[in-house]
């Protein structure tokens, strides 16, 4: 188990390596003109302040140079600057300078990413709450009423564009009627209600907006392991019906779905951006699209790279999970 | 439906085999008392493209210590009968007629608790494939220790060691150490001495096996088949074999019930059935087989497919492939469906055929699996 | 020869069990030899950091040959290597190491271009009656195609010639527009036969054709088999587990037990006086019909155990954890496949101490006698 672990670990640190190769290649080597955007589009922006400032960032050193300093910071940190007088230390993991805000691009992104994190935690725990309540439900009264009702809704849902459903969850349950928290993001450690009231309408809204085509995935292998032998020799051992779904058809069916969920926690976390800013709370999503706004090139690649380690280690979790929940996947 | 009320004084026990009294008797039922007794059962699926007449009147019963095999190929509805004896059928897509009676419980049209509290207990199932048919994400020991608790009320530890005895009853060397581990673990041959385990953790007076060692090797379906002998002689419980090998149903029944297309064909014990066939049908499912204990000549298959379950042929359902229908007079194999009918001599042997005398015809084209001498030889 | 072999009491065995042997012509001329295959299927083990990688060793060392018109049974439990030894000689996989010679030809390593021509002359016959058909094909495709990659016939006479087929395999020739999935199991295997006639072969492999059939659709196809065998003068190599089934089709029978093949004889003196231990297990074990009959059931023996892993087999003879009859030298020394006890020269045994199962019998007859 510790040694799966550890290759495991080991094998992660290399995909995140081939991401932050991959995002400098994308960010910096091609067309882009940070020192200009820096410089600003006025006429104090002369060709000579453009040259001084490439200096200072160092982007009138080779690409490889240029590379080499970005991992050494990402290791050990490094020192960005040209000269004594405005030489900024940026401590390791140094992800850049941030061109805009004069801040170290891993203190900005750092900052941001709890707010996402939370934002999608629980989004993902209402959507997998959901989508096994009424998935199972419907799969147990297939045919009947209640389960025609359940697929009719979730292929109902999906058809509504999501930022109208958004912006029209944010202005009636919200705003009009104000049924739930005017969502807002308070830090976990500062006010746990806080943090959980503010967030809440979000989660529902968004769990139960994504719910929908996990619940049918969910239907559909109930009803396929339903069918399975196992789980008539279940039925045939005189156990109530109850404990025949969700003992042993359920338990089977969870195994593929947790992959799923897996795979969908990267989605879910580079497309937050619509999420919190028709909520207008501020994650990673919103840094980037400001980011991208100011051409402040350091900090895009940032939260490219940080997510990018965060989809790695959820994975991993997720190949964990599935190895408890699937004896035949071996850990050792 | 075919009318089997006047058939059913002729499927009395039949004493068949000197094993049978040697048999232990157990508490609150003796050897040679009856456990099951099926009286016109029906079994159809409703679908879209018609209705599925799987089942179509079967009668037969069945004593403790009894091994009663029913045998048949695909369709013809030995497995959808027994599952109706366990209440395994989805009651919403299964129209169900006639009567169970096990062990004094009606079946047919059971509560669901009443037939919750039946399964395990009184009868259980062993199903074909070991590989599926245990859960791959639980304990094997686990497995068994719920269907104990199901019926028992013990703690866990209780039941799991019950479950560890069972493994150490079917032959499976280390249980305790087997019990914690999964299906996928074990061989094959090791699931199915699992899954006989789990079938008789609750001590039922009944054990249906259906082809329980088709998926098995050579072998390994030897020991499995020992297994089921020694237990039964151990146990003294009945046991329904649904199986289309008939070299299996030679060695180890004691009665033959031969299904064709949801009916009985024919059904009298395994000797008498097997040596003497009296059904076209059987005849030629004996005809199939070739024989591991001799060079015969060519095989006499049945010729044509098995009929279309929507759309059962009329008069008898195996007129369209049988080879005789010319010695019946009038037309009566398409026209009129032949009733199981007893032969002059033996009372608990019943045949649903139109011919006079199949015996003697049958005798006169041998069936190529035997040589010549073989097959005469219990005239 | 036999002389020289035979230890002892030869004499007495050849009494007991006359072995005649259909294939002991002198001018016998292989069209098929295979010698010393083996195929290893590497798996990675995930055990310590890096992944190592152990070889399944599904067929080991395996050795026979097929005459034109002959029928060759490779028989044994699941896990033997009879079907990856099927599929070795139709080149479907590559052998690790070893020769297989057909017509005169080495073929265990051509490229898939040049196996075409060789693949005129040897086609195989699946298990899977529904998986091996291609469903969107009708069976005028499925069966014509063969004819068009090989370039048979011109195109205005496949038609006829994809009849003439189905009518050969007892199918309905006007059906040949129609998809595989409105046909039985049974017609379906029957297709898959037409369609590996298609080119007129010399040998076909035949990987349990019979065996996901019911019994009396069984039987019809074995009997169209053995219609054709003779009508056409087929070889044929029939993989099966159905040891009726093997001694009802074949001349010969090689019985496989993990990877190797540990006795290969006559039918008549596989079934007839088997002397491995295995053959003589496998036959004990398969239930027979005939005990109903008055047949006098034989002594059981019974295996106990199951089948070793084929990554890490025993050493010397590999059958010896289960056997009875084990002693040290069959963990030390791996008994060759040769004719033992007189049992004649094309009656070949892989065991130290073979022996006829009907020597005790034959003992007690020469006593009373």
């Amino acid at each position: 188990m510790l040694i799966y672990i550890l290759r495991r670990l080991a094998l992660s640190v290399s995909v995140v390596f081939a991401a932050i190769v991959a995002t400098f290649a994308i960010f910096f080597l091609g067309p882009s003109d940070p020192a200009g955007a820096f410089c600003g589009q006025g006429q104090n922006c002369t060709p000579e302040r453009v040259a001084i400032i490439k200096k200072s960032l160092g982007l009138d050193e080779p690409k490889t140079t240029q590379f080499v300093h970005y991992i050494e910071g990402v290791v050990v940190g490094r020192d960005i600057g040209d000269s004594d007088s405005s030489v900024k230390h940026c401590p390791a993991p140094c992800l850049g300078w941030s061109y805009r805000s004069n801040r170290p691009v891993t203190d900005m992104v750092l900052e941001r990413f709890p707010v996402t994190l939370s934002l999608v935690v629980g989004g993902v725990a209402v959507y997998v709450t959901l989508a096994l309540l009424f998935g199972v439900l419907a799969a147990r009264f297939r045919g009947r009423l209640i389960d025609r009702v359940i697929v009719g809704v979730s292929q109902f849902v999906p058809a509504i564009p999501y930022y109208i459903a958004a912006l029209m969850f944010y202005l009636y349950f919200m705003v009009f009627y104000a049924i739930i928290p005017r969502s807002s993001y308070t830090s976990i450690t500062e006010s746990p209600w806080a943090w959980f009231t503010g967030l809440l309408g979000v989660w529902l809204f968004w769990g139960a907006f994504a719910s929908t085509g996990y619940i049918r995935y969910v239907r559909a292998s109930m009803i396929d392991t339903q069918g399975q032998d196992y789980v008539r020799t279940a039925r045939s051992k005189g156990i109530s019906e109850k404990r025949v779904m969700y003992r042993h058809a359920l338990r089977a069916a969870i195994a593929p779905f947790i992959t799923l969920v897996g795979i969908s926690i990267a989605f879910e976390l580079t497309g937050s951006i619509f999420t919190e800013r028709i909520f207008n709370i501020q994650g990673m999503g919103l840094l980037a699209l400001d980011s991208f706004n100011t051409g402040d090139l350091p900090v895009i690649a940032g939260v490219v790279v940080i997510t990018a380690t965060f989809v790695t280690i959820g994975n991993l979790i997720v190949d964990m999970l599935y190895g408890v929940v699937d004896p035949r996947v071996k850990l050792s | 439906m075919t009318t089997g009320s006047e058939t059913q004084d002729m499927l009395q026990p039949a004493q068949s085999g000197p094993n049978i009294a040697q048999r232990r008797g157990r508490e609150g039922k003796k050897v040679g008392e009856q456990i099951l007794k099926v009286t016109d059962l029906t079994v159809q699926f409703p679908t879209e493209d018609g209705l599925v007449q799987a089942v179509n009147g079967l009668n037969y019963d069945l004593q403790m210590g009894q091994t009663l095999a029913i045998v048949g190929e695909s369709g013809s509805g030995k497995s959808v009968s027994s599952m109706a004896v366990m209440g395994l059928h989805d009651t919403r897509r299964a129209r169900i007629g006639g009567s169970i009676m096990l062990d004094g419980q009606e079946i047919v049209g059971a509560s669901a608790q009443t037939i919750r509290r039946m399964r395990s207990a009184t009868a259980a199932m062993i199903f074909q494939d070991p590989q599926s048919s245990l859960h791959p994400f639980l304990r094997v020991g686990w497995q068994i220790a719920e269907a104990y608790r199901a019926h028992h009320k013990v703690s866990k530890s209780v039941a799991m060691k019950r479950s560890v005895e069972m493994l150490d009853r079917v032959g499976i060397p280390n249980p305790a150490r087997r019990a914690k581990q999964y299906p996928h673990e074990f061989s094959g041959g090791m699931r199915q001495r699992a899954m006989i385990a789990l079938g008789l953790v609750n001590d039922p007076k009944l054990l249906i096996a259906d082809e329980p060692t088709t998926a098995l090797d050579v072998t390994v379906q030897a020991q499995i088949l020992d297994l089921l002998n020694d237990l039964q002689d151990e146990f003294g419980s009945a046991i329904v074999l649904i199986t289309h090998d008939l070299a299996v149903v030679a060695e180890v029944a004691d009665e033959v019930l031969v299904m064709y297309a949801g009916r009985a064909v024919e059904h009298g014990t395994a000797t008498e059935v097997l040596a003497q066939p009296r059904h076209p049908y059987t005849w030629g499912l004996l005809s199939s087989v070739p024989s591991i204990s001799a060079t015969g000549s060519s095989l006499r298959p049945v010729r044509g497919l098995p009929p279309s379950l929507l759309n059962l042929p009329t008069g008898c359902s195996f007129h369209p492939r049988c080879d005789f229908m010319e010695r019946v007079p009038g037309g009566r194999c398409i026209k009129e469906l032949p009733e199981l009918i007893p032969p002059e001599s033996q009372s608990d042997r019943v045949t649903r055929c139109h011919l006079a005398e199949p015996a003697d015809i049958f005798r006169d084209e041998i069936a190529p699996s035997l040589d010549g001498s073989e097959g005469r030889s219990h005239e | 020869m036999s002389d020289q072999l035979g230890t002892q009491d030869s004499d007495r065995y050849r009494e007991a069990a006359p072995v005649v042997h259909p294939d002991s012509d002198p001018d016998r001329k292989p069209m098929l030899v295979v010698k010393d295959l083996v195929k290893y299927f590497p798996v990675r083990e995930y055990t310590g950091l890096f992944p190592t990688t152990l070889q399944i060793r599904a067929v080991d060392g395996v050795s026979f040959d097929v005459a034109p018109g002959e029928t060759l049974g490779l028989v044994g439990e699941s896990g033997c290597g009879k079907t990856t030894t099927g599929r070795l000689i139709t080149r479907l996989l590559e052998p690790t190491a070893g020769s297989i010679q057909f017509q005169g030809r080495e073929i265990g390593h051509l490229k898939e271009r040049q196996l075409r021509s060789m693949r005129r002359d040897l086609q195989i016959i699946f298990q899977d009656p529904y998986g091996s058909l291609n469903p969107r094909y009708t069976v005028g495709n499925i069966i014509g195609t063969p004819l068009q990659v090989h370039n048979l016939l011109p195109k205005n006479k496949r038609k006829a010639r994809v009849q003439e087929l189905l009518e050969l395999v007892g199918l309905n020739p006007e059906h040949i527009n129609r998809y595989p999935n409105e046909f039985s199991g049974g017609q379906r295997q029957r297709i898959g036969i037409a369609r590996a006639l298609a080119v007129e072969p010399k040998l076909i492999i035949a990987d349990e054709p019979v065996s996901a059939l019911d019994v009396s659709i069984q039987a019809q196809v074995m009997n169209l088999l053995e219609k054709l065998r003779k009508e056409l003068g087929l070889a044929f190599i029939f993989v099966a587990h159905d040891l009726g089934v093997v001694r009802h089709f074949c001349d010969r029978v090689a019985v496989m037990y993990l990877g190797k093949v540990v006795e290969l004889g006559s039918r008549e003196s596989i079934y007839g006086a088997p002397q491995h231990p295995y053959t003589q297990a496998l036959l004990s074990a398969a239930p027979d019909l005939n005990v109903v009959r008055g047949a006098v059931p034989e002594e059981r023996i019974r295996l106990v155990g199951d089948v070793p892993s084929p990554i890490n087999p025993p050493s010397g003879c590999r059958f010896r954890t289960r056997c009875w009859k084990a002693q040290d030298i069959c963990a030390q020394e791996e008994p060759a496949l040769i004719p033992r006890n007189d049992s004649g020269e094309l009656h070949t045994i892989a065991c130290h101490f073979a022996e006829p199962k009907t020597s005790i019998v034959a003992d007690a007859a020469e006593v009373t006698v």
